[in-house]
């Protein structure tokens, strides 16, 4: 999404992305382009303050890093894996619809 | 490495453009800053790469407003707290006391409150609000610099 990105699907790219394994800002862009094939492309200083907006609610924490680079890491929480949970089954209710009636359309 | 002017500007362009207090504003700064030198190792150096990184990074008003914005809820819900423990106050004079995040900017929060004659801001240590049960006064207190 070179344009805008709604704010609940970034919350939900971002929580997904950091689902794997505790990740600096650095590798979640780069996940996120890599697995989107290019889709999500956002200007990278703009996932900061959704991570932190995440962070104030309690659904990731995060500690600097010292091995060779000082990096932030941010980890989920188990309030964070459960927003995670929560989202995704938002989302894939949601694609499902869309998926029917973009079906129904191409059947007529 | 030796970090690039253009770099270097860029982040202290986004620290003028930050609100709160300089320590919360330093370790925001920090967090960008290894951002922006991990891109810069994964571009092919010469001229132009740390630009390239800076561009891609996003314009310095998107990123501070994304921060800012964090920051005026945050004052919000504190001054919800503090209306709250005023009304306490008033119902009862039980002196409570709340811890704040070390992020509250006095002046910033001064001018929320300012106009309300029953809450007084003090410089001081730790950053935290209190009622006065004799006077019901609630007071923020902040700490230096």
């Amino acid at each position: 999404m070179g344009g805008e990105t709604p704010k609940g699907h970034l919350d939900l790219l971002l929580l997904t992305s950091i689902d794997a394994g505790a990740r600096h800002g650095y590798a979640i862009v780069e996940e996120l382009r890599r697995a989107s094939f290019g889709a999500f492309d956002l200007p990278d200083g703009t996932i900061y303050p959704a991570l932190h907006r995440l962070s104030e609610a309690g659904l990731l924490v995060s500690e600097w890093s010292e091995d060779g680079r000082r990096r932030r890491l941010y980890t989920l929480t188990t309030k964070g894996r459960e927003e995670l949970v929560r989202q995704r089954t938002s989302w894939e209710n949601f694609e499902r619809g869309v998926r029917g009636v973009l079906t129904l359309r191409a059947t007529r | 490495m030796i970090e690039p002017r253009e770099l270097s500007n860029y982040l202290a362009d986004i620290g003028d453009a930050l609100g709160g207090r300089k320590s919360y504003r330093m370790e925001i700064v920090a967090e960008l800053r290894s951002h922006l030198l991990e891109g810069l190792d994964s571009t092919l150096a010469g001229p132009g790469a740390a630009s390239g990184v800076v561009a891609r990074f996003g314009p310095v008003e998107e990123i501070a407003h994304g921060f800012n914005a964090l920051l005026r809820k945050r004052h919000l819900r504190v001054l919800r707290s503090v209306l709250a423990l005023a009304l306490v106050s008033a119902a009862g004079g039980v002196t409570v006391a709340r811890s704040l995040s070390s992020n509250y900017d006095p002046h910033s929060f001064a001018s929320l409150v300012g106009a309300n004659s029953s809450i007084e801001v003090v410089p001081g240590e730790p950053n935290a609000i209190a009622l006065d049960a004799k006077t019901g006064k609630v007071i923020a207190y902040f700490r230096h610099g």
